[in-house]
């Protein structure tokens, strides 16, 4: 650090206003990472007793059926292991399949996530499935207090408090024809000055999330730090393009009251406005899924197949011949197996295709909000903070995709027990898939991330262009 | 006092960046308003045809099993006021329907932002109140605290002190004409709204509507006063225009952008929600194991069997001429009523926890109190969703009882199966529900309403007493 930086970074720290903001930022990094952290160890814990759960359910089914076999116990104490219908239809047996954790999840504190932290299949339909969330609305109206929260929209409005009079101050008390007197002129001294700062806001909240990072991802730094390096970039870029805006008002304005008003009309210009503008657009251009026709369509679905009941259990049962029940049920049995099963599979081939078309539209609309977000730098980190979280519908379509397809082995698996009331044996249980979740496409991922990047770049590169060219015109 | 106000109005209007700002204020107000009604016209039309497509559909579901049929169950949507054109609430973190189906309380499940992650995009300026509330309260502020240290950089302070003026009779007419300045842009567009509503209301709701919309937009303009005479007590306090700006904007931030995400974390910390599982687990134990020395499920199963039999004067269950599938079911749904109620108190408990956690938090942030009776008024606050909410679970658990009457008037013994008609199903009467009354809305907001009242006379009183120390 040459002596002229040296000079300015003591005269930052000097202005009254300087720590108390520094300090402020500091906490309320801090309590973000804290929340985020907070909700991933409460994810893990649901997700770990979750599986717990259902690997020793299992392992129950299959030890009861293996002692079974061997003599061990009787067919008294066997319970109802060897029902197919008692155990795998029932809805509570459903397996519990976790998704790819994301890079930096501690980022994001919303209770709420386009991707579930686990996602119950069984032969079951997932889709009429809905766990309604016992939640007060009222805590998630304002969003969650988090890094996502912090990097989008509080460190733009630090970084404005504490640059923007870093010249006009001294235009104000005409001291600016003394410091233009210097070696360097003014054009210099408002770099310095505004390098001090990026180098405070940045090296604050970058030791803070490379902290958190640590704290929360110690066994899968491999993954989470370049995930860290894309977001650090990304916080670099957006307080760069503050910065710049800083350094091109600073270059003309007068008083630092028109300044700040300024500056801080173009925080809301791009921070509050832009996503408001983009959001009316995009609810025309790009609508969300229509989830009330959605409703329609399955229940109308449902009525039909339940109007055609018998037609669809022969269906199934002339497709698969072999699949015909062995023995007479009792009434329960009768219903569950000869006519709910073939109506849940038939629910599924007719309404999986809508849901999916849901799922697309949810992608598409993502899509265009991303490219959207270039007018809105505020808007961008948000979107870039919620991939590296794990929060995108991209994500949530990759994961369901999954575990359709894990749903589908689970049923051909069990599918002639099932349907034909044959006894399961321990091999049954021993070789029932198992869900490995698969990670996103390579691909497709760089190319987000990339995209979310570059809106931050173009960003800062028409701030930084101005900033230059407001730079060279700079007088006292 | 008058021509001090008419003064300060002509001086701030003759700067061209507080008359750009003011009709740019007005434009996105109106664009607000608008974008709202064509909204609401909009959602009004699609959750009409959802709700009778969705009855047609419960009334034409063919034969069924009762209670299959009670597991179809019913959509029943929310309806809202025209307020909700200006003030949309929680509706993009509630949703407006509910599905009613055996066994389950509703909860609400079908969330607009869930699938619209354009509801999730910034910091929630969607709506007019929205608008009002943060940017009209940002732009109060910063003229505010701009206001007297303007004048006294200037100078003009000085002198207007020096003219015999009391600082009070000053401070009164700036208020005056600050606030005309910023009800330039503001009352127009409240007209508009107003007349919204009022055209898009239906007869017989017009006058609550009107009550509940004066109240509404009063609010709103308490908040933009509170923030006017806060922003008047910084200026008179700090010495420079650019602490004034700094400490405007740190007030701002603190109390319209921290606060309320602070009030939700805190609500999360200390009051948390039980997730859906932990709730269920527990409502669970209490169904199997009992309570107040009541046995749990299979005691009251058995006790239930020995009744019957005494009641009917039979042996068997098989015996009996009356659906004992239908008087288990019947007893099953009392029990686990029983049982789901006494949880949902103590989840309402929870809720009560909450509330009085974010009425602490709005202690400092006006914003907090006011964004919540604004919600309240235009019925689209969690009180009001609540009550739709306890209504929705009234008309589920007398639809349920239906059709375990179905099963035990059409069977004998312990048969289940059977099947319902049609005609069964159009027995069960669409379901009905009005928003409850704006006097009810009030009592749910008296907190709020009060901790308003409360920063406005110690804002007021803080104003009063930096001005009788205000010197040049």
């Amino acid at each position: 650090m040459n002596g002229r930086l040296q000079q300015e970074w003591r005269l930052f720290l000097k202005a009254p206003a300087t720590l108390p903001l520094l300090i402020v930022l500091t906490v309320l990094s801090a309590f973000a990472v804290y929340n985020g952290s907070h909700r991933v160890v409460q994810s893990d814990r649901a997700v770990a007793a979750a599986l717990a759960d259902d690997i020793e359910r299992y392992a129950t089914y299959e030890k009861t059926a293996a002692d079974f076999e061997a003599g061990l116990i009787t067919e008294a104490e066997l319970g109802s292991v060897r029902n197919a219908h008692s155990t795998v239809l029932f809805r509570g047996a459903a397996r519990v399949l976790i998704p790819v954790r994301s890079e930096l999840g501690f980022l994001s504190a919303a209770e709420q996530r386009p991707t579930p932290d686990l996602q119950r299949i069984g032969i079951n339909t997932r889709y009429g499935n809905t766990d309604p969330a016992l939640d007060n609305p009222e805590n998630r109206l304002d969003g969650p207090f988090d890094s996502v929260f912090i990097i989008s929209w509080l460190v733009p409005l630090f970084v404005l408090l504490l640059s923007y009079d870093v010249m006009a101050r001294d235009r104000e008390h005409r001291g600016s024809a003394l410091l233009a007197a210097q070696a360097g002129g003014l054009r210099t001294i408002i770099v310095q000055r505004l390098l001090v700062r990026f180098a405070a806001v940045f090296g604050i909240v970058a030791t803070i999330l490379l902290l958190g990072t640590l704290y929360n991802e110690p066994d899968r730094l491999g993954t989470a730090l370049p995930g860290l390096a894309v977001l650090l970039l990304g916080l670099g870029l957006i307080i760069g393009f503050w910065i710049c805006l800083s350094a091109g008002i600073n270059a003309r304005a007068k008083n630092a009251a028109t300044a700040g008003l300024v500056l801080l009309t173009v925080w809301v210009g791009t921070s509050l406005l832009a996503p408001v503008a983009i959001s009316i657009i995009l609810n025309r251009t790009a609508p969300p899924p229509d989830r009330l026709q959605g409703i329609l369509e399955m229940r109308e679905i449902q009525n039909d197949l339940n109007r055609r009941r018998d037609a669809v259990s022969q269906a199934y049962y002339d497709a698969q011949p072999d699949n015909r029940p062995v023995r007479q049920g009792n009434e329960y049995e009768e219903y569950w197996v000869r006519e709910l099963y073939p109506r849940i599979l038939a629910f599924d081939a007719a309404f999986a295709p809508l849901a999916q078309e849901r799922e697309a539209a949810r992608v598409r609309q993502s899509e265009t909000l991303r490219r959207a977000s270039v007018v809105s730098p505020s808007l961008a980190m948000k979107l870039l903070g919620d991939d590296l979280s794990g929060g995108t519908p991209e994500r949530r379509q990759s994961f369901l995709r999954s575990v359709d397809d894990y749903q589908r082995q689970w049923r051909d698996h069990f599918d002639d027990k099932l349907a034909s009331m044959r006894p399961l044996t321990a091999a049954d249980y021993a070789s029932a898939p198992i869900y490995i979740a698969p990670a996103e496409d390579k691909i497709d991922r760089m190319r987000r991330l990339v995209e979310r990047l570059a809106a931050l770049a173009l960003a800062f590169a028409v701030a930084f262009a101005w900033a230059w060219w407001s730079l060279k015109r700079v007088e006292p | 006092m008058f021509e001090i106000a008419r003064h300060e109005f002509q001086h701030q209007f003759r700067d061209g960046r507080l008359t750009i700002a003011s009709l740019a204020f007005f434009a996105l107000l109106v664009s607000a308003i608008v974008s709202g009604w064509v909204q609401h016209a909009e959602a009004q039309r699609q959750h009409h045809a959802f709700t009778s497509e969705a009855r047609a559909q419960w009334l034409t579901q063919g034969e069924r099993h009762p209670h299959h049929a009670a597991h179809f169950g019913n959509y029943v949507v929310k309806p809202e006021l025209s307020l909700a054109l200006f003030e949309p609430g929680l509706r993009p973190f509630v949703g407006q329907t509910l599905w009613l189906e055996a066994h389950e309380r509703p909860a609400f499940t079908n969330i607009p932002s869930e699938d619209d992650q354009t509801l999730n995009t910034g910091l929630g300026v969607v709506s007019g109140a929205a608008a009002v509330q943060m940017l009209g309260s940002l732009l109060a502020l910063v003229i505010g605290s701009l206001a007297i240290v303007g004048e006294r950089e200037k100078g003009t302070l000085r002198q207007a002190l020096s003219q015999g003026v009391r600082p009070g009779v000053w401070i009164g007419g700036k208020i005056a004409g600050l606030a005309s300045i910023l009800a330039v842009p503001i009352v127009p567009a409240a007209v508009i709204a107003m007349v919204g509503f009022l055209l898009i209301a239906p007869a017989d709701t017009r006058s609550d509507v009107g009550v509940r919309a004066v109240l509404m937009l009063s609010t709103n303009g308490l908040l933009i006063l509170i923030a006017l005479i806060v922003g008047l007590t910084v200026s008179a306090l700090v010495r420079t225009s650019r602490a004034a700006l700094l400490l405007a904007l740190g007030l701002w931030i603190s109390g319209f952008i921290l606060a309320p995400r602070l009030a939700s974390t805190l609500s999360s910390h200390f009051a948390p929600t039980p997730s859906l599982a932990e709730y269920n687990a527990a409502v669970g134990d209490v169904f199997d194991a009992g309570f107040d020395k009541r046995g749990g499920y299979m005691q009251q199963f058995e006790a239930l069997r020995v009744t019957t039999l005494e009641e009917y004067g039979v042996e068997t269950l098989d015996a009996l001429e009356t659906g004992y599938s239908g008087i288990r079911m019947k007893h099953l749904d009392a029990w686990s009523t029983e049982v789901d109620d006494r949880e949902f108190a103590r989840l309402q408990e929870v809720y009560g926890r909450q509330q009085a956690i974010r009425l602490g938090v709005s202690s400092i942030s006006p914003f907090v109190a006011a964004r919540s009776v604004s919600q309240g008024m235009a019925a689209m606050d969690w009180a009001h969703y609540q009550d739709f909410l306890t209504a929705a679970e009234r008309y589920r658990r007398e639809f349920g009882y239906q059709m375990n009457d179905l099963l035990q008037q059409r069977v004998t013994g312990e048969r289940w199966e059977m099947d319902g008609q049609n005609a069964d199903w159009a027995k069960v009467e669409p379901f009905q529900y009005h928003n409850p009354s704006a006097f009810w809305a009030i009592r749910q907001q008296t907190g709020f309403l009060m901790v308003l009242l409360l920063w406005l006379a110690a804002s007021w009183a803080a104003l009063a007493f930096v001005t009788r120390r205000l010197r040049p």
